[in-house]
């Protein structure tokens, strides 16, 4: 392995599991989330190859490829919500108890599919600052918008996926 | 709902994580995909030669022979100083050495994914495993035999072990027994002759003498002496 390779090996352990998450909460689908997933580290291998110096902050630069892929996916599905047989995640729990398993699965199932339902911007928006712990400052650089905004859109999505989990129950 | 449990409900959503056999086959497959492309790539350098070649032949004969007059002096003074044979040797043997290694450990991640997901591909996968291990082994052996000539192949013998100790574990199977016995005897030994002959820590040098007692007294079998190395020096870059 190259210099290079060694550097995105590095870089595809830190963030495979971030990026599959965020994919597979847009298509909720394990194979889809797969194969999304894999396109964003092939292509950016690839651009990362062509020039390494250029990748200044590594999440944004994943993260952006993501997001146009998912776009991509949805435009050529025509914005169809594929529901596959594999929808149910694969869920790493180490508890033990049924019941506590159905609760917690349950829960996941239900924040999910009301994730599902919000705008994309503050489903993005959510998963990077809540599930990922990325700053504001961050988000605002990859979305090129400013962090003040990005404030008033974390609130708003907030408030938007507790008016729809409140739907939902 | 209060804003903190509304929080802590999406935050359960990091439980959805990757299928750990996807991850390493994947990992695989995208930095393998940069070695098809070098080789592609070296493919179409020999293709423009070629075709060179075949231009400069096909008109004048004298030109022709100037042509070849100075290709010999060039490769006759590159030789001469010692410089293409020796790089050469070296980058074959290593490269061999890496993509075996590299073989190796994607035929064992397909192995386990046969096991999990498609129980009528184990058998294929089983002997595709085997085929890997075998020429690693070769591997294993050759730069064991030029030692002398060539120290830095034990290094890559090392670096590559450790590296791909991951999937050498998935091979571990009843059935691979035998092939694999072979691959750690021979690694192991490859691995005593180069730690013996680096300088490493005092820490070091005691667990390498304690492995080395205990495999030699047949407390330990070679696979567990591979990973107790790769465990002594793994962390340190090595």
């Amino acid at each position: 392995m190259d210099g290079n390779s060694e550097q995105f090996s590095l870089i595809y352990d830190r963030y495979i599991e971030k990026i599959y998450r965020f994919v597979y909460l847009k298509v909720s689908s394990q194979e889809i989330a797969e194969d999304i997933t894999s396109k964003v580290f092939l292509n950016g291998w690839k651009s990362y190859q062509k020039d390494p110096g250029k990748v200044k902050n590594e999440g944004a630069f994943l993260y952006q490829i993501a997001r146009n892929i998912v776009t991509d996916y949805y435009r050529e599905r025509g914005r169809t919500k594929l529901i596959s047989t594999d929808f149910v995640p694969q869920i790493a729990d180490t508890r033990t108890g049924l019941h506590e398993k159905a609760i917690i699965n349950s829960d996941i199932d239900m924040v999910k599919s009301a994730m599902q339902n919000l705008k994309k911007d503050y489903q993005d928006i959510l998963i990077w600052h809540y599930l990922e712990e990325m700053p504001v400052a961050e988000i605002a650089e990859i979305l090129n918008k400013p962090a003040g905004t990005i404030r008033v859109m974390i609130h708003r999505g907030l408030k938007a996926l507790r008016d729809e989990l409140s739907q939902e129950t | 709902m209060t804003e903190q449990e509304l929080i802590q409900k999406l935050q359960s959503l990091k439980q959805i994580k990757p299928r750990e056999n996807w991850v390493l086959f994947t990992k695989n497959q995208i930095l393998n995909n940069n070695i098809q492309e070098e080789i592609i790539n070296k493919a179409n350098y020999a293709k423009v030669f070629n075709n060179v070649l075949d231009v400069i032949f096909s008109r004048k004969l004298s030109f022709a022979y100037s042509f070849l007059a100075l290709l010999l002096v060039l490769v006759g003074t590159y030789s001469f100083l010692g410089i293409y044979p020796l790089q050469k040797i070296k980058m074959d043997a290593e490269t061999e050495l890496k993509n075996n290694f590299k073989i190796m450990a994607e035929k064992s991640q397909n192995l386990a994914a046969a096991i999990e997901n498609e129980p009528q591909k184990v058998e294929q996968a089983i002997e595709e495993t085997k085929t890997a291990v075998k020429n690693a082994t070769e591997s294993v052996k050759n730069a064991t035999e030029s030692v002398k000539e060539d120290p830095s192949l034990m290094e890559a013998v090392a670096l590559e072990t450790i590296r791909n100790r991951t999937y050498l574990n998935v091979a571990g199977r009843e059935d691979l027994k035998e092939t694999n016995e072979e691959f750690y005897n021979m690694t192991l030994k490859a691995l005593f002759e180069y730690y013996g002959e680096k300088t490493i820590t005092e820490d070091q040098e005691k667990e390498l003498e304690s492995i080395k007692n205990s495999h030699e007294k047949g407390e330990i079998i070679s696979i567990v002496g591979v990973e107790l190395i790769t465990k002594t020096f793994g962390n340190t870059g090595e």
